[in-house]
């Protein structure tokens, strides 16, 4: 049972750092090939898929960061969902005051 | 180029080390960055979250494979550190940063010479047939071709050190690795390789809240940014890999020399001389 759980969190890790390289390396190679050389930023989050359609570097690179920083909440989630369905409610409970917690980081520190 | 191949080197060396001996690496890449590459001090410093995240995420599936990685205590900790992340602004602003980084320097000479005392002093092995209790695990150990089992000890030692390691990692820049391992290893009674596997584990939800605040407000340079995460992730592959192949007594001196190395950092601070 652990060991299953080990593996289903070690895959969900692999899958988001290898989509996170690929999407940074897209963009670094676009932003080598392009006429500046420069990766930039997207002005702002909601500004991505405009820039992944223009194919513009920024675009890449933002998202590969953003997936990147996502992978670790995905585990937070994956843990308290695998929890879950061990009946393990104890460790559910605290895997989703460790989200909590993160999402309050978020917040607080966007606003200060 | 040359800076790129410099950044993503800085990346490889800090995710290396952090993933060997449980720390995020941010120690390392941070002082690097700016005193050798004159790389912004607020650019250093989320880049160096984003290769902590990467460190950990990277080093975790390793460890996870190789069964040495504590679930449930990983979680149970991770509680105490991101609400000690969470409040460490608060704190920060009630207390001088200069005594603080006396205080928590010294406690690193303390810890880091502790843990060289005690490098080989195993945590007691279980009793046959004896419960493990709810935070207790047991892994293969790959250098000693066996099972080893263990039951967690002064969990609310614990959740205090990874209070305190979240609320200096918000306050003063560092992560929360160099006091959740030695707690783990020392406190807990957690083994050496799996106390550096689930420390490895937890950093990263730790790190991305701020580095996310970082990101959205536009304060990461992808320039600098995405060398060093490139070379973080090779490195910690390589770190990871090579852990398992390394004596644990020499993984703990190890991490004793970064901490000793950091304390140093953190009290010539405290008077007034900044290395960063």
């Amino acid at each position: 049972m652990k060991a299953r759980l080990d593996r289903l969190v070690s895959v969900l890790l692999l899958v988001g750092l290898s989509l996170a390289i690929a999407l940074m390396l897209a963009g670094a190679g676009l932003a080598a090939a392009g006429a500046d050389g420069g990766m930039g930023h997207a002005s702002s989050i909601s500004d991505i898929p405009r820039a992944l359609a223009g194919l513009e570097p920024a675009g890449f690179v933002d998202l590969g960061l953003l997936v990147l920083l996502a992978t670790p909440v995905a585990r937070a989630l994956a843990l308290l969902i695998g929890f879950a369905t061990r009946r393990a409610w104890l460790f559910s409970a605290i895997s989703l005051v460790v989200l909590a917690i993160v999402a309050l980081s978020v917040v607080i520190g966007l606003r200060s | 180029m040359a800076h790129v191949v410099y950044l993503t080197l800085a990346g490889f060396l800090g995710g290396a080390f952090g993933s060997m001996v449980g720390l995020g690496g941010g120690i390392f890449i941070v002082p690097v960055l700016v005193l050798f590459l004159d790389v912004p001090i607020h650019t250093a410093v989320s880049a160096s979250l984003l290769g902590v995240v990467a460190t950990s995420t990277t080093g975790s599936i390793t460890y996870l494979r190789q069964g040495l990685t504590n679930l449930r205590l990983t979680v149970t900790i991770e509680t105490a550190l991101s609400a000690g992340a969470l409040t460490g602004g608060i704190v920060g602003v009630m207390l001088d940063k200069e005594a603080l980084s006396a205080i928590f320097g010294g406690l690193m000479v303390i810890v880091a010479v502790y843990m060289i005392w005690r490098r080989k002093a195993a945590p007691a092995p279980l009793a046959e047939g004896a419960e493990l209790g709810r935070l207790g695990a047991g892994y293969v150990d790959p250098g000693l071709h066996r099972e080893v089992t263990y039951s967690v000890r002064r969990l609310p030692l614990g959740l205090f050190a990874g209070l305190v390691a979240g609320n200096v990692s918000g306050l003063l820049g560092v992560g929360g690795g160099w006091l959740t391992v030695p707690t783990l290893r020392l406190g807990m009674g957690v083994p050496m390789r799996a106390a550096v596997a689930t420390s490895s584990l937890m950093l990263g939800v730790t790190a991305c809240a701020g580095a996310l605040v970082y990101l959205v407000e536009g304060l990461v340079d992808p320039a600098t940014a995405v060398p060093v995460v490139l070379g973080v992730v090779v490195g910690a592959v390589l770190g990871s890999r090579l852990a398992a192949r390394v004596k644990s007594s020499v993984l703990v001196v190890a991490l004793a020399v970064v901490l000793l190395a950091l304390a140093v950092e953190m009290v010539l601070a405290s008077v007034g001389i900044s290395l960063r």
